[in-house]
């Protein structure tokens, strides 16, 4: 089984799928897919071109839950870091953004941050972040942290 | 081997994934990584360039095929013709599926067509080499966005499974209603816009004795055919953070095929292609040791002259 960024990708998409999630926006890694992209983007930055912007791999709705997804093969802090400032300092953004391009208000939703991989390598997860371990079935670490169905 | 062996070689898994569901006739089909394969009728697609699907059909390859959200600016699908060139050139039906227009979001929001000097540059690759290179459009809605609800795929679903039912004759109906499709897409785009109709301003047909000259030609032997070519096109590229590939190594196929050939092989011009980079000067372009890279190879390959700031290649 070769196991790569988009294999890991596709993965998540159908567990969470399978598991009650609309997926409704996605960016893989390589080549496209049929679901939006997000774009979250730096307010300092006016020119073309996506300079310090931020694009999240999923984001999937499951009742008043709004689950944010990055996905690597290798477990990697800079999604840790990354979720934590889309979800705190650039908040107001992300919900910007999502009445663009999806016509959603998640004003008033719960966001639960997550990372999707196969290789967690030796690296604790926060305790306030899903994750999906990606192999030949799907793991899922902090689990609780979801909406029960 | 049995009859009717599939394999699909991606190069993202749910791409894989996404080209199976477009068949019934697939739903066996092996899925397998492009860049781990040395099969040789994969790696025969990916000279120039690597595209997102090759299918196989009992061991040939029989459709390379490039799929995009991109919405359609600038040199966005330019870039990737490379692709659609290699399968051509490798007797293989090639196809494109994207937007031919779009909503463009952001600071310069507004809806972006399709070049449409692609599609004419693609109906030129079945002129010389007799396979289909065929452009498919993922529709959008009322707002200009595209259409994500399943529906997208329903044309090229039954492209897909008319070519698998036909033994992927490039003589069926689906193909020349394609390709009746890109043509009046063409004269609809022309017609809205007459720009479209000549090369745009940076890939302008000029005399070719105009580099008689150019100081950068002093002392260069160009070969015999250049100067009894009467017309050139002059492609100007900006590069100034230094060689890149993207868009141009795909862009100057599509000039040179839309404006430049009149048959399959380089040597078939009429006018000649040449490129000009006129931030990159020598030393840069030498300072790239690795020629197989890919801006290096194709920047080689095809313009009869390659014009740098202070020099020539």
């Amino acid at each position: 089984m070769h196991i790569d960024e988009s294999f890991v990708y596709f993965k998540t998409k159908q567990y969470l799928s399978d598991n009650g999630w609309t997926i409704l926006a996605g960016e893989p890694a390589g080549g496209s897919d049929e679901l939006p992209r997000i774009e979250i983007r730096n307010p300092g930055f006016r020119d073309k071109g996506s300079k310090g912007s931020y694009k999240i791999d999923l984001i999937s709705q499951k009742g008043d839950v709004i689950l944010l997804t990055e996905i690597k093969v290798t477990y990697s802090h800079s999604d840790i870091t990354k979720l934590n400032d889309i979800t705190s300092t650039k908040n107001a953004q992300l919900i910007a953004a999502l009445k663009e391009r999806l016509d959603l208000d998640i004003s008033l939703k719960k966001i639960i941050k997550s990372l999707s991989l196969n290789n967690l390598k030796s690296s604790r997860i926060p305790y306030d972040f899903v994750c999906f371990k990606v192999g030949e079935t799907i793991e899922v670490i902090n689990q609780h942290l979801l909406p029960k169905d | 081997m049995t009859n009717n062996t599939y394999e699909i070689y991606y190069d993202a898994f749910q791409e894989g994934k996404w080209f199976q569901c477009l068949s019934k006739h697939l739903s066996d089909a092996i899925l397998l990584p492009i860049s781990q394969t040395d099969n040789p009728e994969v790696r025969k697609l990916l000279r120039y360039d690597k595209p997102d699907i090759i299918l196989l059909h009992n061991g040939k390859a029989v459709i390379s095929l490039e799929k995009t959200t991109e919405v359609p600016t600038g040199h966005n699908i330019g870039q990737r013709f490379g692709r659609i060139v290699c399968a051509a050139e490798e007797k293989v039906i090639g196809i494109y599926f994207g937007p031919f227009l779009a909503m463009k979001h952001g600071t310069y929001a507004g809806k972006c067509w399709l070049n449409v000097r692609q599609l004419r540059a693609m109906l030129k690759l079945k002129e010389f080499h007799h396979i289909p290179s065929l452009a498919v459009n993922w529709k959008c809605d009322s707002k200009y966005e595209l259409i994500r609800n399943g529906t997208e795929t329903d044309g090229l679903s039954s492209l897909v499974n008319r070519l698998i039912e036909h033994n992927f004759s490039p003589n069926i109906t689906g193909v020349s209603l394609v390709e009746q499709e890109m043509g009046e897409v063409i004269d609809e785009s022309e017609t809205r816009r007459s720009a479209y109709k000549e090369p745009p301003p940076s890939a302008r047909i000029i005399s070719t004795d105009k580099y008689k000259q150019d100081k950068r030609l002093n002392g260069v032997q160009l070969p015999k055919y250049f100067f009894s070519r009467a017309k050139s096109l002059h492609y100007v590229v900006g590069m100034k953070a230094g060689l890149r590939s993207d868009p141009f190594t795909g862009m100057q196929l599509v000039y040179d095929y839309a404006y430049c050939r009149t048959g399959p092989n380089k040597e078939d011009r009429s006018i000649n292609l040449v490129m000009e980079i006129p931030d990159l000067s020598v030393k840069d372009w030498d300072s790239v040791t690795n020629t197989e890279r890919k801006d290096k190879r194709m920047l080689k390959l095809f313009p009869d002259l390659l014009l740098l700031k202070d020099g020539v290649v």
